[in-house]
């Protein structure tokens, strides 16, 4: 759409609403203003209160839901079993892990001493870093 | 005393002192809160909505203003005048619904002139005032006409109307100038054709 430079009515609008603002009414003179036009203040606000109060419920109940949902998912997301494989297999595969990537070895240089769990943990977290290395 | 520091985080998870705060603000602002309610509402809506639909409008409009607050997706900055912030978080929503009613407009929407030919709708590109977008010419003409009829009458109301549109009549200022007036009472005049446009709005739709 090609910019066109405004009319002598919409100038005078542009300009009345920006003078508009520099002259803002006094909440008294806006209380009678209103009540000219028959709003009662006092119950658009109790009515504004009333609305927010309900809405805030509201996200607050959204939001437990959301907690419960996302602990329901977490509870049936099926879950890989801790050893998957035997001890010595997970060293092998450490090592070979290793060797592809030496860096790591300065880290778990000494494997004989881990128990069985942080071998398969350790096993599993750089399957996991060689993979997103390898999305990369 | 020392200011307020610039509130970053949503009030919903402030201190009560803070909350309680904002709602003792708007409380005390609240007749001036719903006159720019209307007045942002009868803007974007074009100038065609009755009484009741401005009401409800305006309602809507400061609800969802008061929430953006609430869920911290707006930032209140107890420094800056409260009515002028609710205000301009009431026209960025106001501004947003306009664009998202219109994006799927033609972007070759035609009006009618006084002379019946068909010519493209002027409206306003890649402006920062949402105000610009939203008023096409006809709504301005509308509205002028309207300006002019609340001034029919009143000397001085008819004079400060007829000044902005001269050249060099930007702001309050330059029309005082021009009239021989003071800035105090041209804001007076302004403030006198509002309340009498909208009388003038009131009893058409009664």
């Amino acid at each position: 759409m090609t910019k066109q430079p405004p009319t002598d009515e919409q100038r005078l609008i542009l300009r009345f609403e920006r003078a508009r603002d520099e002259a803002p009414m006094s909440e008294a003179e806006a209380r009678e203003f209103l009540g000219e036009l028959g709003v009662d203040v006092d119950a658009e606000f109790r009515l504004l209160m009333k609305n927010v109060t309900a809405q805030e419920e509201a996200d607050r109940l959204q939001e437990l839901a959301d907690a419960e949902a996302e602990y329901q998912r977490h509870q049936v997301r099926p879950k890989g079993p801790t050893h998957r494989r035997s001890r010595p297999e997970n060293q092998a595969r450490i090592r070979a892990q290793q060797a592809r990537h030496p860096e790591l070895s300065a880290h778990h240089h000494d494997l004989t001493h881990m128990s069985d769990d942080d071998l398969a943990s350790l096993a599993d977290q750089l399957e996991e870093l060689e993979a997103d290395a390898g999305e990369e | 005393m020392a200011k307020d520091p610039l509130i970053r985080v949503p009030i919903a998870e402030l201190d009560e002192q803070t909350r309680q705060r904002f709602f003792k603000r708007l409380e005390s602002h609240y007749a001036r809160v719903l006159v720019e309610g209307r007045w942002v509402a009868f803007t974007f809506g074009g100038g065609k909505d009755d009484e009741k639909q401005l009401d409800r409008r305006a309602r809507d409009l400061i609800n969802e203003a008061v929430m953006q607050v609430l869920r911290g997706r707006r930032t209140w900055n107890p420094d800056v005048d409260f009515v002028v912030f609710v205000k301009l978080t009431m026209k960025s929503i106001a501004s947003n619904e306009w664009k998202k009613a219109r994006r799927n407009e033609s972007m070759h929407d035609e009006a009618e002139g006084d002379d019946g030919n068909r010519a493209p709708k002027r409206q306003f590109a890649e402006e920062d005032d949402p105000l610009q977008l939203a008023l096409d010419e006809q709504a301005a003409e509308a509205r002028v006409y309207e300006l002019l009829e609340a001034a029919e009458g009143d000397d001085v109301l008819t004079r400060v109307v007829d000044a902005y549109l001269q050249d060099g009549c930007e702001q309050p200022r330059h029309v005082a100038t021009r009239l021989g007036m003071s800035v105090k009472d041209v804001y007076q005049a302004q403030r006198k054709l509002e309340r009498r446009v909208t009388s003038m709005r009131k009893k058409v739709n009664t």
